[in-house]
């Protein structure tokens, strides 16, 4: 042990009168977060888009979308036989302290029939990248965490079209375990742009393919921190009138996400209107025709779902109510969570068990062909010292 | 004794005392509590003979969550059912061993090898293992098990597997070595003769 708990005590006194404050803060943001909404209903449509216009280029929020913002969206009949479709992945991460230098990428997809009493059609794929040439961008920067997040994304919406192109029969559901827009295209700062069109390019021939196999494609967001929607309010509160766009950069309701405002919103099993992202990156998925759209549903008792789909289903009811009232059914028995995405993730989750077994066997494998496999220096006196509490 | 069709799981645990393992999805109806099993050592050389003492389903938030619905989705229960790796574990006392062609009612030298098949006794390698009610020893020397409802269940599977007009003789034959061996404890010799009726 070597906290000084006497000076920590206090500390942990000052941090908890902290919360209760941030907390009575909190409800009165909320009341003015839900002043502003009502202001956004009431509001014209051009006068809301002259707003928008106004908010300027970086402006990053939540855009009213094909659904009227004042309408309701209660669950739809659910479609009988509705076949659904998920898709997830796991990684190791490259390690420049292990004995090799690698990356792995674990894919895990299932496609069920609601109803049926067939077992479901379980896949997985398991990829190895060793090669110098998966492992260094093209400036010969070695590849980092987001980089191997990007091969995963991608791989996950392949995984998910082929399996969509294979057994879904005309009106299925494909459900991503992630947002549609690819955020670690963002991140990954090594990557040229080359590098990053090429995943772009391809994630969005997945979508593509997708699309022309008839399915409802959707990403769930689970417990979405994201305030898209309370930055659209912020626009239309009337405060907002005329100021400058430097202004609208800065978050309306700090400290309050779009979760707040529809848990007091949202009846169990409604969704909210669907809106369309505004964010640089979704001006990419645009000109592809897969901007995205996202709305809100409340599953279960106190659980929402920040559900993402592409424009071709935003812009179509009968696939935006297959969403709806797939995700309500697919979310009965996994506390609102869909049941395909719990399954997809138990399939592809690599383990801590399974990543020290790919170490061994590497380790093995070197070692037969001669080759020390030794860990860095680093990571050896780590081991020395870990799981002992520290002495003076 | 490869009598059998197809092994039950492969070991995952083992010492010379007892052996577990996984159960194979495909075999979850075949072994049941005082089942004989079999297992080879390390070497290959010994055949190690098993009562099965526990099946245990291990612990699984997602199908205690699904067990607590009371409309579970038809495809969610096959999936369970079917595809799920079903966590289900069998423990086996050592009872003795076979090596070459005898039969030793004792503990073996070596324990089974690590994720060897374990396949179920049965038809002739069941009645040669149990021509002597001899494994009744290491079964009621073991501590910390439900040991006369195992001798219970082992000999009623020894019973089973005899010929209809041999039942009796065997029945008799049993009641013996189990009283020869509970001479001084009737307490327990009456609860092995209560489970066997």
């Amino acid at each position: 042990m070597s906290l000084d708990l006497p000076e920590l005590l206090p500390q942990v006194q000052q941090l908890s009168q902290s919360v209760q404050t941030q907390q009575s803060r909190r409800a009165e943001q909320l009341q003015a977060a839900l002043a502003a909404y009502r202001s956004l209903l009431e509001l014209p449509p051009d006068e809301l888009h002259h707003r928008l216009t106004q908010a300027g280029s970086r402006w990053t929020g939540a855009r009213p979308s094909h659904d009227a913002l004042d309408e309701s969206f209660p669950p739809p009949p659910s479609t009988p036989g509705l076949y659904v479709i998920g898709a997830d992945g796991s990684q190791i991460y490259p390690d420049r302290h292990a004995a090799a230098f690698f990356f792995l990428v674990n894919l895990a997809g299932i496609c069920l029939q609601h109803g049926s009493e067939s077992a479901p059609r379980t896949q997985t794929s398991t990829r190895l990248y060793f090669e110098p040439e998966q492992l260094r961008y093209e400036s010969d920067l070695p590849v980092e965490s987001a980089w191997v997040n990007l091969q995963r994304d991608l791989g996950e919406m392949s995984m998910l079209a082929d399996l969509a192109e294979g057994a879904l029969e005309g009106h299925g559901l494909a459900l991503l375990d992630n947002s549609l827009l690819l955020w670690m295209l963002l991140q990954a700062r090594g990557a040229g742009e080359r590098e990053l069109d090429r995943i772009l390019k391809a994630y969005l021939d997945a979508m593509r393919r997708l699309q022309a196999s008839g399915a409802a494609l959707a990403g769930i967001v689970d417990r979405p921190r994201s305030s898209n929607v309370l930055a659209l309010a912020g626009l239309a509160s009337p405060s907002a009138e005329g100021v400058e766009t430097e202004e609208t950069q800065r978050p309306p309701f700090p400290g309050l996400t779009d979760l707040d405002l529809y848990l007091q919103l949202l009846p169990e099993g409604s969704r909210s209107p669907c809106f369309e992202l505004v964010s640089p990156l979704n001006r990419d998925f645009s000109t592809a025709g897969q901007a995205v759209h996202f709305f809100y549903l409340h599953t279960a008792n106190e659980q929402l779902l920040r559900v993402e789909v592409p424009d071709w289903v935003a812009s179509d009811r009968a696939l935006l109510d297959r969403v709806h009232a797939g995700l309500l059914r697919e979310g009965q028995s996994t506390g609102g969570y869909p049941y395909v995405l719990v399954r997809a993730h138990e399939l592809a989750v690599v383990t801590q068990a399974e990543r020290s077994l790919v170490e061994e066997w590497i380790g093995r494998e070197l070692s037969a062909r001669g080759i020390p496999p030794a860990r860095s220096r680093k990571s050896q006196a780590k081991t020395l010292t870990s799981g002992v509490g520290r002495r003076r | 004794m490869p009598e059998t069709t197809g092994p039950i799981g492969r070991i995952t645990r083992c010492s010379t005392q007892s052996f577990s393992g996984a159960v194979h999805p495909s075999a979850l109806s075949r072994p049941a509590f005082g089942a004989f099993c079999q297992a080879e050592d390390t070497a290959g050389e010994i055949k190690v003979i098993g009562v099965i003492y526990d099946l245990r389903i291990e612990d699984d938030p997602l199908a205690r969550q699904m067990a607590a619905l009371e409309d579970l989705p038809a495809e969610q229960l096959a999936d369970a059912q079917k595809n799920r790796q079903a966590p289900v574990e069998f423990s086996a006392l050592t009872v003795g061993y076979e090596q070459g062609d005898r039969i030793i009612y004792a503990l073996p030298p070596r324990p089974p090898l690590t994720l060897s098949p374990v396949f179920l006794l049965s038809g002739q390698d069941l009645l040669r293992f149990t021509g002597e009610a001899s494994f009744a020893r290491l079964i009621l020397a073991s501590p910390n098990l439900p040991s006369e409802q195992l001798l219970a269940a082992a000999l009623r599977s020894a019973i089973a597997a005899r010929p209809e007009g041999d039942r009796d003789r065997y029945q008799l034959l049993a009641g013996r070595t189990v009283a020869r061996l509970l001479a001084g404890d009737l307490p327990r010799l009456e609860n092995v003769l209560g489970a066997l009726r």
